[in-house]
């Protein structure tokens, strides 16, 4: 019965290890990345499984499962959204034609969906046998925690379809990511606000409620076993019917028809945004002026760049909230991370922008980045073009992220703004020295159409853990001038010095980015013109 | 009993925002027919085999295919067609001999069967120089030879091609289109679309014309050389390629 399910796995595998010729390196860094993270899980399952084993208290171990099984429906829900990847699932656009039973293919699709809950999946099991083997507890309790999955598994597979199909439609999918924006801000804004107390107090009418984590909790301790098995009977049942008829929408669904429809919209030459991507001609001769407009037309229309530009001034900025301390009480917040709260939200979204702007540059034009070594232009204008887009786009975003910062009342003033561009500018001239360099000798092709990361994370990824800092260590140096000085001056003194060596470190990368690229043509293409597997990484 | 047509639809239209790709087709293919399925870029042909294959539901209308209902017997239609999709449903990290695999296994043969019929359709697409490179590898002329190889093998009652000629050299096609007469002999049907005409006009005994969508031109081969024009001048006579043409000064 399964024999099409296990041809499908063991292609996605056989995939798999014949792509491993091909990136080497990055792909054994990954791994062993990979391999520390669930290292730490398993840590963390084994503390789980210690503290439930070993407290005697029956009601303790309620109310800590309780608490914990919401945590871990709302991590199985929420973080692969949050992290923008969808794990793997099956690539029904390449599977849909042969013959195999839909049943077979959302339960393979199940099974998938473990994929991006391996650590809460390790977390649940820990619990589970710390369940089994407190002598407080009956040892069927354990198996509590079977339906809970279930219900996790079938409840995500029916939130990735709707995510897919949200996302295909070009003018929905942005105002999601702002709606699942604020849903990730919800925790921050309840650490940073009063409605924090308030939320409390919900909280605390929860377990009264018949809602999966309570009734998991209470048979997994053996309280109230009817009620709680009554309801999660029904909760596994109704999370098995969303599913399936949002697997069943998405086998039916027609990508192709919303991405026609929603692009047939023709804008006028003197519509703002043809304005916006006119405007290298203002600056620029030609074929500069053009390849520069190319870029921005094609980073502003590919959803994946669309995605972390948003995430830059919105996601970004609320991630660092923490950091302001005393933001919604009545005293005024200070000291550095308030004084440098807009450098901080920028430099962060420098990070972000990285993957889709410089580190892989040639990611988006997949093969058709082989008209750079065909058409009469010569690679340095290519690649500069590039950076200036980069560019363009990074002063936009910080422009975004002072405008929310005004909007919402954040401490933001001209020094403050001039700081930040300073310290963008430098950084970002020296993340695009390596990511001109990463963009030639290590090129991968990237779907632009697909807003969350469609690979493994390689090479490039393994080496911004060490870019990030390597480029941040000049600006350390001016604030710590500053700091030593007491006085400005001294910061724009040391930050004049960092832009003229970032200059010249940009110039001198950009040579020898160019010699690789020439070097490098054919494994170049070759690299951006690779297709996916049956499973969507 | 008369067996039913291999492909029979009927009023069938898929719409795109305010356009219809394809607008009310009918359209019956006879079993054992080599049908050869034309029109301009854009006409709608690719759009109509895509329907076919189950890949987008239609906006309205009927198909059926080998007599059993799209999509109420969807399962039982994949059984019984072999496709030559375009070149994105190839898997790229795959090398010929699994992908071909792949999808035998798809079809429900046993991996060893697939394995061995893999290997022996390699060889007969001369393909088998090639065993050890990946599909993203290939040239575009070696991928419409491996899909039609991996569309082969489980025997199929009906082939869906789209542009199975696209790209590949006269040796390949030769190769194609004697393998393809073969199965027509042995009682299979095939449905292609092309922009090759003369392909199409040595191939084909039944041909239709697409055109906005629409059906301009659906008759046997035989009926089409009556007259004195060739397939090329029907073809456009009927998609309208003979209006007068403005001139560029600057070219």
């Amino acid at each position: 019965m399964f024999e099409q399910a296990k041809a499908i796995l063991w292609a996605q595998f056989r995939g798999i290890f014949n792509s491993y010729g091909a990136r080497k390196g990055g792909s054994w860094f990954s791994t062993i990345l990979t391999l520390g993270w669930y290292l730490i899980c398993v840590f963390l399952a084994w503390v789980i499984f210690k503290l439930i084993s070993e407290t005697k208290d029956q009601a303790k171990v309620l109310t800590l499962l309780k608490s914990g099984m919401l945590l871990a429906t709302g991590y199985w829900q929420m973080v692969p959204v949050m992290l923008a990847t969808t794990g793997l699932s099956l690539d029904l656009r390449k599977l849909i034609v042969y013959p195999i039973p839909h049943t077979q293919l959302y339960l393979l699709e199940l099974l998938l969906r473990t994929s991006t809950s391996g650590e809460v999946l390790l977390i649940t099991i820990g619990a589970a046998l710390g369940v089994l083997v407190n002598p407080a507890l009956h040892w069927w309790g354990a198996l509590a925690f079977i339906p809970f999955i279930i219900f996790n598994l079938t409840l995500s597979a029916g939130v990735t379809e709707i995510q897919k199909r949200i996302f295909a439609r070009k003018y929905l999918r942005e105002a999601a990511i702002l709606l699942v924006v604020l849903i990730g801000a919800v925790p921050q804004l309840l650490l940073t606000t009063s409605f924090g107390g308030k939320a409390k107090l919900w909280y605390l009418a929860l377990p009264s409620l018949p809602l999966p984590w309570t009734a998991t909790a209470q048979l997994a301790t053996g309280d109230t076993l009817l009620f709680s098995g009554m309801a999660m009977t029904a909760w596994v049942a109704i999370a098995w019917w969303f599913g399936r008829s949002q697997f069943e929408r998405g086998l039916r669904f027609d990508a192709e028809a919303q991405q026609t429809s929603s692009s047939e919209l023709v804008r006028s030459d003197t519509h703002w945004t043809e304005r916006f991507y006119r405007w290298p001609s203002w600056l620029f001769n030609d074929p500069l002026a053009t390849l520069v407009e190319k870029e921005l037309r094609t980073l502003a229309r590919s959803p994946r760049f669309r995605l972390v530009f948003f995430m830059g001034f919105s996601f970004g900025l609320i991630i660092w909230l923490p950091l302001l301390g005393g933001l919604g009480s009545s005293e005024k917040p200070s000291g550095f991370t308030t004084d440098n709260f807009l450098t901080l939200v920028s430099a962060y979204a420098l990070l972000l922008l990285g993957e889709v702007c410089f580190l892989n540059c040639f990611g988006f034009d997949r093969s058709g980045a082989q008209a750079y070594w065909v058409m009469p232009v010569t690679l340095r204008q290519s690649l500069l073009s590039k950076n200036v887009a980069a560019v363009c786009f990074i002063f936009l975003e910080i422009t975004l992220i002072t405008l929310v910062c005004v909007l919402v009342g954040m401490p933001v003033t001209g020094p403050r703004i001039t700081q930040a561009l300073l310290v963008c500018l430098t950084m970002a001239l020296l993340l695009m020295s390596i990511g001109n360099m990463t963009s030639v000798s290590n090129p991968r092709a990237v779907n632009p159409n697909r807003s969350m990361r469609s690979t493994p994370p390689g090479k490039t990824q393994a080496l911004l853990l060490v870019i990030y800092p390597l480029t941040a260590g000049p600006v350390a140096l001016a604030y710590l001038a500053e700091y030593a000085f007491d006085t400005v001056l001294a910061f724009y003194a040391v930050m004049a010095f960092n832009l003229v060596i970032a200059t010249v470190v940009y110039a001198v990368a950009l040579d020898s980015a160019i010699e690789t690229a020439q070097t490098n043509r054919e494994q170049i293409v070759s690299a951006l013109s690779q297709g996916d597997g049956p499973v969507g990484a | 009993m008369e067996s039913p047509p291999a492909v029979a639809v009927r009023n069938l239209r898929k719409i795109y925002g305010s356009k219809a790709a394809v607008d009310g087709l009918d359209l019956v293919v006879p079993c054992g027919c080599f049908f050869g399925f034309l029109g301009p870029n854009g006409a709608g042909k690719t759009t109509t085999i895509r329907m076919l294959m189950g890949l987008i539901p239609p906006s309205s209308g009927e198909i059926s295919i080998l007599g059993l209902d799209m999509p109420k017997d969807d399962v039982e239609i994949k059984k019984r067609i072999g496709l030559v999709p375009d070149e994105t449903l190839l898997f790229d990290q795959l090398t010929g001999p699994e992908y071909i695999e792949f999808v035998g296994r798809m079809y429900g043969l046993e991996r060893t069967s697939a394995r061995e019929r893999a290997r022996e359709l390699m060889a007969l697409f001369e393909l088998d120089s090639k065993l050890r490179k990946l599909i993203g590898e290939y040239s575009k002329g070696m991928r419409k030879r491996v899909a039609m190889a991996a569309a082969l093998i489980h025997r199929p009652q009906l082939f869906l091609m789209d542009e199975p000629f696209e790209g590949v050299d006269a040796v390949g096609a030769r190769l194609m289109k004697d393998i393809l007469l073969e199965q027509v002999r042995h009682g299979a049907t095939i449905f292609l679309t092309s922009h090759v005409l003369e392909v199409v006009e040595r191939l084909c005994d039944r041909v239709a014309i697409i055109h906005d969508g629409r059906l301009v031109v659906d008759d046997t081969i035989e009926n089409l050389r009556a007259g004195e024009e060739t397939l090329e001048d029907i073809f456009v006579r009927v998609v309208g390629g003979g209006r007068s043409r403005e001139t560029i000064e600057w070219l």
